[in-house]
């Protein structure tokens, strides 16, 4: 079965997925194991979708588009890889490292590793409030 | 009767264990002067220009049929190394891993890739990047990201 989003996907993009800026019942579809895959293509019929590509062409973005995905060109921002935990400024850290949470469902995944990232850096509370730490 | 309250005693831990964070026995290697600096038990941002970063995997423009990913740690002026992992998921829980690490002054780089497996008709696969940057003091920092590809 072929779901949008899920396993049908652009080559050559990076795909995020914003279930935290939707509905509720979504957010508990997106989590609950087997069924997440339904949650996807509705993700991408609402604009929570996104695509980061370096070049599309004009037609590609448009059919893009017209699909629902949000498209984007430009580079990510320091803070936005800094949220997603692409990005960590070096901290002293004298507690031992944990593993992330065991997680189900990709977006749970996605959600235990960034977690993970930014407990094990000392910035979980920056990451909460979405602030940015000193030096970034 | 009081064998099964055992049992259900028993499940009920397994259940509760099961949503804890697996830890593990990863030391860090902390020094004496790198521990007298810091506050134990609170973490202390550094700063001073002193990141890492870890791109997307992708799939490989140089190397046909190749995932890879790159990872750097930049300190000026410090001794820094970064140990990055690429892993790819498999059936269940069972993954397959390439790790690089490199150390070096004021910046280093590496490029973790691995062989393609994705086959026509297949669902993309989830690839997880882990990279842990650490520069002379002790100091570290972790990033990680997953994306789906069809490699």
């Amino acid at each position: 079965m072929n779901l949008l989003g899920w396993n049908v996907l652009p080559d050559d993009c990076a795909v995020e997925f914003k279930f935290e800026d939707g509905p509720r019942w979504l957010k508990i579809l997106a989590l609950t194991p087997y069924f997440e895959r339904f949650a996807y293509p509705t993700a991408v019929k609402r604009g929570l979708g996104i695509l980061w590509s370096s070049a599309p062409s004009q037609s590609e973005r448009e059919t893009l588009e017209s699909i629902g995905w949000i498209v984007q060109t430009r580079e990510k921002t320091k803070e936005e890889k800094f949220f997603e935990g692409s990005l960590a400024l070096l901290t002293s850290e004298p507690k031992r490292r944990q593993r992330p949470h065991i997680a189900l469902t990709r977006w749970g995944r996605q959600r235990s590793s960034r977690n993970y990232v930014h407990k094990s850096n000392g910035t979980y509370s920056q990451f909460k409030n979405r602030t940015l730490p000193s030096g970034l | 009767m009081k064998k099964h309250g055992y049992f259900s005693v028993l499940v009920g831990f397994v259940l509760i264990g099961s949503s804890v964070t697996l830890s593990t026995n990863e030391n860090l290697d902390l020094t004496r002067s790198h521990l007298s600096q810091a506050r134990i038990g609170e973490k202390v941002i550094l700063g001073g220009g002193c990141m890492g970063r870890s791109d997307y995997p992708h799939i490989s423009t140089h190397v046909s049929r190749t995932v890879n990913v790159i990872a750097e740690t930049i300190c000026s002026g410090r001794q820094v190394s970064v140990r990055t992992t690429l892993s790819r998921r498999g059936w269940l829980f069972f993954r397959e891993t390439a790790s690089v690490s490199k150390f070096g002054m004021s910046s280093v780089r590496v490029n973790a890739a691995m062989k393609c497996k994705w086959k026509t008709g297949e669902s993309p696969i989830e690839y997880v990047v882990e990279s842990v940057h650490r520069d002379g003091t002790g100091a570290s920092g972790v990033t990680r990201l997953h994306r789906f590809l069809k490699c």
